[in-house]
């Protein structure tokens, strides 16, 4: 083996958490100028822990922090899980005797795959239940500290429905992988953790009423989702999911990963029927195929040399390229420092308690920027939304604005794109009764004069 | 080779290449499309590089294609006028198929056989090729395809990698639908898992590289189409009035017309046999690719006059295992001399089902007339060179090639925002009856121009533009078979009062 490359092999515990730190900094770095952190799902989480009540006790940790750092330091939190993570998830793999070169195959196509990209630059809860699940793993793996996993694992069943089934089937894959003794009084205590998650998915679900599946934060749509190449939010390289085909093939054969085989069907009709959200879970089991595949096929030897040299430089400029053309729009995601200046400019034009009209997508900006409430939201007002792009006439438009009390009307310029320019609301605007208070660069905002 | 089949190669090559270029020649002017091909050829030439932003189409826009065959046409260009390498270069590619075909068959057959020369004719006489007067990529990316394919049959020696790699790389550099043979392959490799059988090595890997190395250069290329068309860019962003065009529903009689009776009816015999009885490892990969074009006809999701060339060429290739297995048949019955009689009538069925479907399908091929192109020549000379034309889609490709002016719409879709609106609208100003409804077309879109040319009038059923008025908002400056008109009023906006 290659000098650097047996170095790597040797020393990929420390090199991966440098190099995720590394991949997820240089993101980070080409939004500066702009808040940091982007994407709804993140200041959904800093709307609900600005407020804390017994029914969202869960966001203290957040609560805590944001009471200590400013927004753009807030970023340090997906970084830091990011690295612990990954050291938590070493540790995992040398106490169950992992191989090295899956291991590194797995980590390297994970870290330069947008869908972890875009959970550890955000504040997501889905990073925050991997750093839980593996944290539990490692301290079930303990004597020692073993009652000590019952914190992570409460806390870990607060994110949704689905990933408390997600923590039920890792904890029951991990029973079957270490049974032993059924007297052994360990193993019994393991049990008991598959209990308390039983218990927290039904606590959860009729006291808490935590949804089945977080979100939605975005436009959801299969496909471009899943395929980062076609334009979705994150998803994964098309190049890693023609290897995890080819992993899918091969994985039956392998002792225990052929339980990854429960998962896919579960995971992928939760991603196509329920939401796009589930595109973490995803990524982690195709890109477990993907290395399976990948070692699989390159671990052979070729019978046409220079075709496999040439085919794995494909594969990286492949993976690369996918990784690069995110970065690119990775900048221009929201908000951007032009959405920053329009919704602070929004709150100054504005007294607390008016209602403002938007685009769903801007309504968690618009809460924790412009400190103002939202007429439509990914939750609600889907049929406002659509009565005010309809509406042709000021007879249509007014009296749904009166009704829901919407006093300002903020545009960015995806909506204008999408809004006709010849009739409907960009003409309508045009009337006296709105008077536009914020323009630059395509941001605007407008007062409608109620009653 | 044997002396003989040489010679015989040769004549058949000549013959077809002879026949299609009287065809070409006696045909005026080149299909509509070409001169899409024609134009940036013309840059390349002139610039050496492709022109990715260009504007004259739709007004001005990003358009990406693959640049391989633009690039070969202006190499010719270097020493030959374009006006002659726009009739000879495609034939000449298409003619090639013989050859190609005739060295895959040859791989199917005994060393003294005849049936390669028979599947040679076969495929210089497929009436679907027969588009001679069309200048496009599809002409270098049939014989490419066909290349690899023979090279992969013979993948085990060095030189056919090394051929392979070649065709592969040229044939992803001129069309997408490469894809073709990757979907092949793919199903070539299903077949042999279903058979219980093992693909050889050296294949699988030259499957993973091709697939790898397909899909990295359509990133590179279209990268911002796939962003910006997510999963549509299969479609290409064809409007829905459109698809029909380009994936048109056919009819087992016109299909069989197009691909010949007798090759179609003796590739399904082979195909049948092959499947279910004689499974052979070669016969597998050729029914595998039958397979992958129907599959893909069949979804539309390649357009149709190609996926049924592609099928027709290999129908051309499988019957050279019918004549065998046919000879081999008539060897053993009692009287062997009837192979001849048999062999006759079949010589006969072919010409009959072949040369002269071929030669229908070259003259109905749709090309604009001297006096179309005189008056798209017309607009260069006499209109401000900043102005939009409209004319019909078809014709957009001569608004920018003769008149050297801005189209409203052309036949390449992608990366066109509101296609399907743009549609409507180009469709409403030839057929709408209000004068007021093309002004606020005119307007919406800048168009300054209006060409109706006698295929324009035949498809509306018009001789004027209906709502022509006397006022002079559409001024007729051009007057022929052919009419140009010009814009001369626009709408005024008037302000919403409550």
């Amino acid at each position: 083996m290659n000098k650097s490359l047996k170095y790597f092999q040797e020393n990929q515990k420390w090199i991966m958490p440098l190099l995720a730190i590394l991949i997820l900094a240089i993101f980070l770095a080409v939004r500066s100028g702009q808040p940091l952190l982007s994407g709804s799902e993140t200041y959904h989480h800093l709307n609900s822990a600005k407020e804390i009540t017994w029914e969202n006790f869960y966001y203290l940790p957040l609560n805590f922090v944001m009471n200590f750092l400013p927004l753009n330091f807030l970023m340090v939190i997906p970084l830091l899980l990011a690295f612990i993570c990954i050291i938590l998830f070493y540790r995992i793999a040398e106490k169950s005797g992992f191989e090295k070169d899956l291991t590194a195959v797995f980590l390297l196509l994970l870290l330069f795959t947008p869908a972890f990209i875009n959970t550890f630059t955000t504040i997501s809860a889905y990073s925050y239940f991997a750093f839980l699940v593996l944290l539990s793993l490692n301290l079930l793996q303990s004597k020692k500290w073993k009652m000590l996993a019952v914190f992570p694992i409460i806390l870990g069943t607060f994110i949704d429905l689905f990933s408390i089934l997600i923590f039920i089937s890792i904890m029951l894959i991990y029973l079957f992988i270490n049974k032993k003794n059924k007297d052994d009084p360990q193993q019994n205590k393991d049990y008991f953790f598959l209990i308390i998650l039983g218990l927290m998915f039904f606590i959860n679900w009729l006291i808490f009423k935590i949804p089945f599946v977080s979100g939605p934060f975005h436009q959801q749509s299969v496909l471009p989702d899943l395929i980062s190449d076609l334009g979705g939010l994150s998803g994964l390289s098309l190049f890693v999911i023609v290897f995890s085909l080819i992993g899918l093939g091969i994985a039956w054969k392998k002792k225990y990963y052929s339980l990854a085989y429960l998962f896919l069907p579960f995971i992928l009709f939760g991603y196509i029927l329920l939401s796009t959200q589930l595109i973490f879970y995803l990524t982690l089991i195709l890109i477990l195929f993907s290395a399976l595949g990948f070692v699989k096929v390159f671990s052979k030897k070729w019978k046409l040399k220079r075709i496999k040299y040439f085919t794995i430089l494909l594969f990286i400029l492949g993976l690369l390229f996918s990784t690069l053309s995110y970065l690119d729009r990775f900048s221009e995601l929201s908000p951007t420092e032009d959405a920053h200046d329009a919704l602070l400019a929004l709150e100054k034009a504005t007294v607390s308690g008016e209602v403002i009209f938007s685009d769903k997508i801007n309504a968690e900006y618009i809460t924790y920027f412009a400190e103002r409430s939202p007429a439509v939201s990914y939750k609600q007002g889907e049929s406002i939304l659509q009565n005010i792009y309809n509406a042709n006439y000021i007879q249509d438009l007014f009296p749904i604005l009166e009704e829901n009390e919407i006093s300002i009307i903020y545009l960015t310029p995806e909506m204008k794109e999408d809004l006709p320019s010849e009739y409907g609301l960009n003409l309508l605007l045009k009337n006296e009764k709105f008077k536009l208070v914020y323009s630059q660069e395509d941001y605007e905002v407008w007062v409608y004069n109620l009653g | 080779m044997q002396k003989k089949h040489q010679y015989w190669l040769i004549a058949i090559f000549l013959v077809t290449l002879l026949t299609r270029l009287i065809l070409a020649f006696s045909i005026p002017n080149l299909t509509y499309d070409s001169y899409f091909d024609l134009r940036h050829v013309e840059y390349i030439s002139q610039h050496g590089l492709p022109l990715y932003q260009d504007p004259l189409s739709y007004g001005g826009r990003e358009l990406i294609f693959l640049p391989f065959f633009h690039y070969l046409s202006a190499l010719f260009d270097l020493f030959l006028p374009l006006a002659l390498i726009t009739k000879i270069l495609p034939n000449l590619l298409f003619a090639s198929l013989t050859i190609i075909v005739y060295l895959i068959s040859r791989d199917y057959s005994a060393p003294e056989s005849n049936a390669p020369l028979f599947s040679a004719f076969i495929a210089g006489f497929l009436p679907i090729l027969y588009t001679t007067n069309s200048f496009s990529a599809s002409s270098l990316l049939l014989p490419l395809i066909f290349l690899a394919l023979y090279a992969f049959l013979n993948i085990n020696r060095k030189k056919y990698l090394y051929l392979y790699i070649g065709a592969f790389l040229l044939a992803s550099l001129t069309s997408s639908a490469t894809i073709m043979l990757l979907i092949g392959f793919s199903i070539y490799f299903l077949l042999f898992i279903l058979e219980g059988q093992k693909v050889k090595r050296a294949e699988l890997e030259i499957m993973l590289f091709s697939l790898f190395f397909y899909i990295w250069l359509q990133f590179v290329f279209f990268k911002d189409t796939f962003l910006h068309e997510g999963i549509s860019f299969i479609w290409q962003n064809i409007p829905p009035q459109m698809i029909l065009n380009y994936f048109p529903k056919i009819t087992l009689a016109q299909a069989l017309l197009l691909v010949s009776a007798i090759p179609f009816v003796t590739g399904v015999l082979v195909a049948y046999r092959s499947l279910f009885k004689l499974k052979d490892r070669k016969t597998f990969l050729l029914i595998s690719f039958v397979i992958a074009t129907t599959l893909l006809t069949w979804f539309r999701l390649m357009e149709f006059q190609l996926s049924l060339a592609f099928f027709g060429i290999i129908l051309s290739i499988l019957f050279s295992q019918f004549y065998n297995e046919s000879k081999d048949y008539f060897q053993k019955t009692k009287a062997p001399q009837t192979w001849k009689i048999f062999i006759s009538i079949i010589i006969i069925l072919l010409i009959v089902t072949t040369v002269l479907p071929a030669i229908a399908t070259a003259f109905s091929q749709e090309t604009p007339s001297d006096e179309d192109i005189a008056a798209f020549s017309w607009l260069q000379e006499n209109t401000p060179e900043n102005s939009t034309v409209a004319s019909l889609l078809e014709e957009g490709p001569l608004v920018a090639y003769y008149g050297q002016r801005k189209n409203f719409m052309d036949n390449r879709f992608t990366l066109v925002d509101n296609v399907e609106g743009k549609f409507t609208d180009l469709d409403k100003l030839f057929k709408t009856q209000l004068e007021t409804e093309a002004l606020r077309i005119t307007d919406q879109y800048n168009i300054d121009y209006i060409v109706l040319t006698p295929q324009a009038k035949e498809r509306y059923a018009v001789d004027t533009l209906p709502y022509k008025s006397a006022d002079g908002c559409f001024d007729r400056i051009y007057y022929n078979k052919t009419k140009i008109y010009n814009i001369g009023c626009s709408l005024e906006k008037t302000e919403v009062q409550e």
